[in-house]
Order: C-alpha cells, then sequence, then structure tokens
C-alpha cells in the first residue's frame, strides 16, 4: 500500500484540503500522513521569553488540528497517521516524503498564500522544487478561484 | 513656543491666582464633559471623537449666549477678559506640547521600526513631497478662488496639508482597520508634520518679510533644522532611555521614564528649533521598537494601563478644544472661502494620494487599491493645523485663514469621520466586523450546545418523553454540526478559545493547590509565570494568524 503525505496547516483553507487528500487515499487505496510544520515565523516581532512559550503552544495547536483531521480521515474509511515537525518547511516536509517513502504530496495552494513559504507565487516554484529533490510527484489543491489571466 | 508655556504658567502662579483655579476648574468641567460623552457614544452610534468636538461645539454655542456669558462673567471674570484658555497662544501651547506630544508618542511606541521599514517608501512618498505638492496645489487653488495673497495661501496649504496624527489614529483604532493599511495611514501622519512645518515656516516668513525673497539655501537650512534636529533630539533621547530600560525590571521606574521621554523630547527639540512633533515620534519608535522590547509582563500590563489612560484623556480634551474653539458666526461669515478651502484639500489629497500610492507600486511597493480610497478619505486634519492656525495670531488677514482651517478640521473630523467607517466596511476592510461576524456564529454554537444540555436535563428530570428528547436531540446534535459544517474556520477559534479556558484553568488549579500548601511558594512562582508565558503566548499566535487572513485579503 502506497502512502500519500497532505502538507497542511489550520483555518478555513486547510479543509477542503484535507479533504482531497482524503478522498485521494481513498480512490488509490492508500495511506494516508498528514504533516504540519511548525516554522518559526520571522515576521512576529517577539519577545525573547515568550518564545520558548510560543514554541510548546504552536507545537499543541498543530497536535490538536491534525488529530482533527485524523478523526475526519478514519471516519471516511483512511488509515491515516499524524506527524509534527519543527524547523523549516521545505526541508521537513522532504523528510517526511522519504521517511514515509510517499508515492505523492498534496498541498495547498490558498493556505499556501497565507503563509511565509507558500505565496501565491510561490507554491507552483515549491511544488517543482519537491518534486526535483524528492521525484515524487505534487498536486496542488487550488482552495480558492483562478485569477483571471 | 516653550517659552510662551512656561511664561504663561508663572504669569499664571505669580500675578493671576485665580486663573490656575479657573484652570483647574476648567479641567474638572472638561474631564466630567469627557466622561459623560464616553458613557453616551456607547449607547449611540457616533464616533468618540466626533461626538467630543460637536459637544466642544455646543458648549461654545452656549457660552455666547446671553445669559450664559453672564454667568461666565460673573464667575471666570479673568478668563472671559483674556479668553485665554481657548484661544491664542496659550492653547497653542497647551495642545502641542502638553495634549498632542504625548499622544504622538503614545501612538509611536506601537509603531515597530521593522514594520514601519517594510512600508517606509509609500509612507515618505506621502509625507515629503506628497505634501509639498499638496501645500501648493491648496495655497494655488484658495488664491485663485478666495483671492487670499499667494503666500499666504500657501501658507495655509502648509498647515492643512499634512494629515493629524492625533485625529487619524484616534479615527483609525477605533474602525478595526488591517495592521499595515492603519500603518500605512498613521506612519504618514506620524512623519507628514516635518515637511509640513518647514513649508509653513518659510512661507510665514515671507508673509512677514516679503522683501526678503525666497533663498532656497536657507529653506534647507530650515529643514535640517527642523525635521533632522528633531529627528536627531528624538533618537539620541530614545535611544539614552532604552539603554536604562533593559538594565532596569522596575515597572514605575519604567513607566515613569517613558512619561519624562515623551514631554522631555518635545521640549528639548523645540528649545533648539526643531521640530519637537517629529522628537517624540522618533524617540518613540525607538523606545517601543528596542527599549521596551524584553520588559517582564507586569511592565508591559503596567505601562499599556498607563498610557492608555493618559492618551484618553489628552485625546478627549484636544477634541473637545476643537469643538470649543471653533465658532460658528465666524465659520458663517466665512463660509464661502471654506467651501473653497475643503474642495481645494479633497483634490489635492486626491492627486497626491493616488500618485504617490501608484509611484510607490511602479518603485515596487504596491498598495491595494481599496487601501487608496480609505488613504484618501482618511486624511483627516485636528489639532497640529489649529495650533499652527493659531499661531499666526497679529498676521493681516490670517482671520479668514483661521476660519478656513477650522472648518476644514470640522469638516474632515465630522462629515469624513462619520462617513469612513461606513466606506471602510463596504470596501470590506473592517476587521472588526469580521470577528464580529465570527463571534456571533460561535455564540450560536454555543447557543446551540446550550439548548441540549437544557433539554437533557429535562430529559433526566422526567419532563421529556423519550422519543421527544430523541427527536430533539437530534435535530439540536444537526445544528451544531451544522454550523461547523457551513464554517469550518470556527474550529480554528475553537481550539484557541479551548487552549485559553484550560490555561486559565491551569492557573486557577496552581493557585489552589498553592493555597492548600502542596507546594512551595518558590514552585508556584515559577509554574504561574510559565503559564503566564503560554498565555501571553497566544496574543501573538493570534496576531500572526490575523496577519494571515489581512494578507489574504491585500492580495
Amino acid at each position: 500500500m502506497g502512502t500519500i503525505v497532505c502538507a497542511t496547516r489550520s483555518g478555513e483553507a486547510s479543509r477542503p484540503l484535507q479533504n482531497r487528500a482524503v478522498q485521494l487515499a481513498l480512490e488509490r487505496q492508500a495511506g494516508l500522513v498528514f504533516v504540519y510544520v511548525v516554522a518559526p515565523d520571522t515576521r512576529l516581532d517577539l519577545d525573547e521569553q515568550l518564545v520558548p512559550a510560543i514554541s510548546h503552544e504552536l507545537f499543541w495547536f498543530a497536535e490538536a488540528t491534525l488529530n482533527i483531521a485524523k478523526i475526519r480521515a478514519r471516519q471516511a474509511g483512511v488509515h491515516v497517521e499524524t506527524t509534527v515537525r519543527r524547523g523549516a518547511v521545505e526541508d521537513e516536509i522532504e523528510n517526511v516524503i522519504r521517511e514515509y517513502q510517499a508515492e505523492l504530496l498534496v498541498i495547498g495552494g490558498s493556505q499556501a498564500r497565507a503563509g511565509q513559504h507558500f505565496s501565491e507565487d510561490g507554491v507552483e516554484n515549491f511544488a517543482r522544487q519537491m518534486e526535483a529533490n524528492t521525484g515524487v510527484p505534487v498536486e496542488i489543491v487550488r482552495l480558492t478561484p483562478e485569477p483571471a489571466a | 513656543m516653550v517659552d510662551i508655556l512656561l511664561n504663561t504658567i508663572f504669569l499664571a502662579e505669580e500675578e493671576a491666582p485665580l486663573l490656575r483655579i479657573e484652570l483647574i476648574f476648567l479641567t474638572i468641567i472638561l474631564i466630567a464633559t469627557v466622561i459623560a460623552i464616553a458613557i453616551r457614544t456607547r449607547r449611540v452610534k457616533l464616533p468618540y471623537t466626533v461626538a467630543l468636538v460637536l459637544a466642544g461645539l455646543a458648549l461654545s454655542a452656549m457660552a455666547d449666549l446671553p445669559l450664559l456669558a453672564d454667568v461666565r462673567r460673573q464667575i471666570f471674570p479673568a478668563l472671559t477678559d483674556a479668553e485665554g484658555l481657548v484661544s491664542g497662544p496659550i492653547l497653542e501651547e497647551f495642545l502641542l506640547a502638553m495634549l498632542v506630544a504625548p499622544l504622538i508618542f503614545e501612538a509611536a511606541l506601537h509603531v515597530k521600526w521593522r514594520d514601519l521599514r517594510k512600508d517606509l517608501l509609500p509612507i515618505l512618498l506621502l509625507a515629503a513631497p506628497g505634501v509639498l505638492i499638496a501645500s501648493f496645489i491648496v495655497g494655488w487653488i484658495v488664491h485663485t478662488t478666495a483671492g487670499t495673497a499667494l503666500v499666504l495661501a500657501i501658507t495655509f496649504g502648509a498647515l492643512i496639508s499634512a494629515t493629524d496624527p492625533v485625529a487619524v489614529i484616534a479615527f483609525f483604532r477605533s474602525l478595526g482597520v488591517s495592521k499595515r493599511l492603519a500603518l500605512l495611514v498613521e506612519g504618514e501622519s506620524l512623519l507628514n508634520d516635518g515637511i509640513a512645518v518647514v513649508i509653513f515656516v518659510i512661507a510665514l516668513g515671507l508673509v512677514r518679510e516679503p522683501e526678503a525673497g525666497f533663498n532656497f539655501a536657507e529653506a534647507a537650512g530650515i529643514f535640517i533644522q527642523e525635521a533632522g534636529g528633531g529627528i536627531l533630539v528624538g533618537l539620541a533621547l530614545g535611544a539614552l532611555t532604552s539603554l536604562i530600560l533593559v538594565r532596569i525590571d522596575d515597572y514605575l521606574i519604567e513607566t515613569t521614564l517613558t512619561m519624562t521621554l515623551a514631554f522631555g523630547a518635545y521640549v528639548a527639540a523645540a528649545s533648539v528649533h526643531a521640530s519637537g512633533i517629529l522628537a517624540v515620534v522618533a524617540a518613540g519608535i525607538y523606545v517601543g521598537s528596542y527599549g521596551l522590547k524584553n520588559i517582564s509582563p507586569t511592565t508591559r500590563i503596567a505601562l499599556d494601563n498607563f498610557w492608555e489612560f493618559l492618551s484618553f484623556i489628552a485625546n478627549s480634551i484636544v477634541f473637545l478644544l476643537i469643538g470649543l474653539r471653533i465658532e460658528l458666526f465666524e465659520l458663517a461669515e466665512n463660509a464661502l472661502p471654506i467651501l473653497y478651502a475643503i474642495l481645494a484639500i479633497l483634490l489635492s489629497r486626491g492627486l497626491v494620494v493616488y500618485f504617490m500610492t501608484w509611484l510607490s507600486g511602479k518603485l515596487g511597493n504596491w498598495i491595494p487599491v481599496s487601501f487608496r480610497h480609505i488613504m484618501f478619505w482618511g486624511g483627516l486634519r485636528g489639532a497640529v493645523s489649529l495650533a499652527l492656525a493659531l499661531s499666526l495670531e497679529g498676521i493681516p488677514g490670517a482671520g479668514p485663514i483661521q476660519a478656513m482651517t477650522f472648518g476644514v478640521v470640522l469638516f474632515t473630523l465630522v462629515a469624513q469621520g462619520l462617513s469612513i467607517e461606513v466606506l471602510i466596511k463596504r470596501l470590506g476592510l473592517s476587521e472588526i466586523a469580521k470577528k464580529s461576524e465570527a463571534q456571533r456564529r460561535i455564540a450560536s454554537l454555543f447557543i446551540a450546545r446550550a439548548e441540549k444540555q437544557g433539554l437533557a436535563r429535562l430529559h433526566r428530570e422526567g419532563l421529556v418523553a423519550d422519543i421527544l428528547y430523541q427527536a430533539l436531540s437530534d435535530s439540536a446534535d444537526r445544528s451544531v454540526n451544522q454550523i461547523l459544517a457551513e464554517h469550518p474556520e470556527l474550529e480554528q477559534q475553537l481550539l484557541i478559545q479551548i487552549r485559553r479556558e484550560m490555561l486559565y484553568t491551569a492557573r486557577a488549579t496552581l493557585a489552589e493547590i498553592y493555597r492548600r500548601n502542596m507546594i512551595s511558594e518558590e514552585v508556584y512562582e515559577q509554574e504561574l509565570k510559565e503559564v503566564d508565558h503560554r498565555i501571553q503566548a497566544w496574543e501573538a499566535i493570534e496576531a500572526s494568524f490575523d496577519r494571515n487572513e489581512a494578507r489574504k485579503m491585500e492580495g
């Protein structure tokens, strides 16, 4: 049985992404791994005293988010695992793909747009970079309508 | 300027002791009025600042009624004779040094250099060449339409073209727009006074001595002295204060230091004929970005509370005084020039905002079109324009210029101030509206959950038949799941709320086991600090989520 890796986060945009990953896992009869990367947000003007607490709480939040996704996927009949990673998004997703010997990576376009590493312009580049580095195809789930040409 | 203020205070102490009592009495009346308006505006849908201006206007109009004027003469003979409290140089100094300076400092404290740096290009384009261009456009229009002498009209252009930091910040804080839009509008208003004051000083010099003529080198010298000097004084004092702040951990000393810096920067810059306002801005941004970066949570709370209180009082008095100073009959007498002036400032503001933001985009810093509309309509004028206009006392032709200033200030505060909220909502830029909508959905969720609990209780007590309970319970379950299915974004907010509840419960539990002597004071304090840090951490995390949402919206 192959494995699909879905890089997800929280928020409105993540639900359609997770649903699509579940659908793909059912179609391919593959296992599903949800990964949430807690990346340091350099835009935050952080009080140094709070850095450990923020890191701790973000980890809690990531675990809670993935647990919710796991319950939904299990209810749909998918074999699912979750993993929370800390570090650079690109590196950590590559690591997960290799660890689980994934056959497909699923990422979201809109969620990406909101985040630091996945700007709207950068999501395609990110996908290409992942494909080049790991040899695994990447499916981008477009969560918002395509902009007019 | 500072000399006049000090002389006024000494004069009041030595020669007119009655004036001091009147000052105290007037201050108490002003504060009482402010509290009444603050309570009232919670019920009436009227921006607090607009309500204050209107209340000031009403008080001003009432003071001129024969009966009230007579009563005022009986009670305040010195005040009535001098009219020193609400007009002339005393008001100018009082406004700038005592009220505007702390307000600007408080606003600057919240502007982080790392955020400002990202949008420095459009802010500087609007604050420097933007104000220069607008001053000349306004001056030319007023000269052509109202027949004001060209140099005097440019003087008016200079004093009216810079958006007012106090008015802009007071409005935009209550409107709840995105952090970037607020920064663009507030940043411009904080930095544009430097160039405005320079044009004003040069033009005023030419009004006073027309034979002297315009001298570019002299103008550049004034600019360097006013703007450069102000920023330098502010940065130096800000850096010095920051050095002390990072070495101490005592919230009383730290709060006192920031207060001293706010007034000290203004006075120090003014004493070397540099811009006091720019000095306060520079000092505030420096200390807010570096001096207060690693302060303890206790100091943070104490500082926030102190500055929130001080700015509430100062802000309230500024707007009330603006209303008090504007006399309706004076506006009526100069209705036509005021109308021309309003058209001139709208036209110049529109040209400058749309051109400079377009230019900023071409230079690599794009600003969403919806933001540009708000930057145009949100360019409010207030205390600084009023203070500069009051400093024209004694200049031939100053009367109509002052009337035009009061008219424009009133127009921007009331007409633009009342309509900007509607525009922000129409353009979908209100963060408050979005949060309220999300909170309403959360409330629906809690109501649905509470209804089910109520139903279960009635069932347990035997008041609801099994079949009825089953049917209604299914329906209640469906509504909870329906709300979550329709609004998946609630999941994230619920998670955050649940986490906060968990942390508060942990805090209460810690206190409880400490009270029962199950843990030592040392352990209690250590654990409490950690839980408090986690609670505080959510402020930063939520701000980060909000920023992501705002970015989506801007895109």
